[in-house]
């Protein structure tokens, strides 16, 4: 948990976060963009949105059935409460969690300007 | 069979005997029970009943009475240490649900909140209300910042989820209202012409609360429960 205390993480990593819409609740998901990049979004209201300061865009793996920031926008990095690394239950399904993304889902820029590569339209 | 008066000293596994004339000796065949019962008061003289071997007795002089004292000094040192350690571990579990789960103390700076709370201001605020989901209009809150969640603000809250509230400045003309979201709270600071709130940065995740300040701790002269909000219409 000291990465996530110092709120240092990268792209990729499943967090578990604390629900923009009932505090209560946990959720788990994808860092797809931290701040600075420009994220071509799936179904938000925006088409392109620049990740404010301070917050991540987060997505499912499921893209159409997930509950994520293409429908409540960018959270702020104080909600994240954890980062999701094994699985551990059932025990068929033990295995590390790596980070990875599928390429579609890349940034189309990140905080410095550089492109992805490989990235077409 | 040897009646001898002394007293007894234990370094390690080993006994040592010292009689009047400061002779060391080491027991070798002394009854277990009688050990154990002289061992935490080896100042006793005590009366020893046991077969007993004399072991180079010459080379044990004066030295050797010293080594033995410094030998039950760092025994007791160490079991203090030991007992040290453990109580600090328990105060700090102690205080660390403390903070966690009741509440903490809050050293506040900046002008977004006068009159109510002025720079340098020692504030107490728990954190039940925030656990049990009872956080209300007109409390005044500690938040994480929406946008460095190592920095917190202290505003006062407005509207809840679904509440409406007034986002137009005090100098618009025609005023313009929105809901807040669901999760949601609508934050303001009482000095509204100095402080940058809800009205800039849109509504705040219920779950980036801390806590909700309850009294003010510093300075002496305004001890005590904080006042209600001076700006009557806010909270509609």
């Amino acid at each position: 948990l000291c990465g996530i205390k110092n709120y240092n993480y990268r792209t990729l990593q499943l967090l578990n976060v604390k629900s923009p819409k009932d505090p209560r609740q946990k959720i788990i998901k994808r860092v797809i963009g931290i701040e600075g990049d420009f994220i071509k979004t799936l179904g938000y209201k925006n088409r392109y949105v620049r990740v404010p300061d301070g917050h991540l865009w987060i997505e499912g793996d499921h893209h159409g059935h997930s509950f994520d920031s293409n429908t409540f926008g960018p959270v702020s990095r104080g909600l994240v409460h954890g980062r999701a690394s094994h699985i551990i239950w059932p025990p068929s399904r033990w295995q590390r969690i790596e980070p990875s993304v599928p390429p579609e889902r890349r940034p189309l820029l990140n905080r410095d300007g550089a492109t992805e590569d490989g990235y077409d339209d | 069979m040897v009646l001898v008066i002394g007293r007894l000293d234990v370094v390690g596994d080993a006994v040592f005997f010292a009689t009047h004339s400061a002779e060391l000796v080491r027991v070798t065949n002394a009854t277990d029970s009688l050990l154990r019962r002289n061992y935490e008061d080896s100042k006793v003289w005590i009366r020893c009943l046991t077969g007993m071997e004399r072991e180079g007795t010459e080379v044990w002089g004066e030295e050797m009475v010293g080594f033995l004292k410094i030998g039950r000094m760092f025994r007791g040192f160490f079991v203090k240490t030991i007992g040290f350690v453990g109580y600090t571990i328990q105060y700090g579990c102690i205080a660390h649900c403390a903070f966690e789960y009741i509440g903490e103390f809050v050293s506040c700076s900046g002008p977004s909140m006068e009159p109510t709370i002025t720079n340098h201001d020692v504030v107490f605020s728990e954190r039940v209300s925030r656990n049990l989901c009872r956080i209300q209009k007109g409390d005044i809150v500690i938040a994480k910042s929406p946008f460095d969640p190592k920095m917190n603000i202290c505003k006062r809250v407005i509207g809840l989820e679904g509440d409406k509230v007034c986002n137009s400045g005090p100098s618009d003309v025609f005023k313009t209202h929105t809901y807040v979201p669901r999760g949601h709270v609508w934050l303001e600071g009482d000095n509204l012409r100095n402080s940058t709130d809800s009205r800039s940065y849109g509504p705040v995740p219920y779950a980036l609360i801390r806590g909700r300040v309850c009294l003010k701790l510093w300075p002496p002269q305004s001890f005590g429960v904080l006042a209600e909000s001076p700006n009557d219409g806010r909270i509609l």
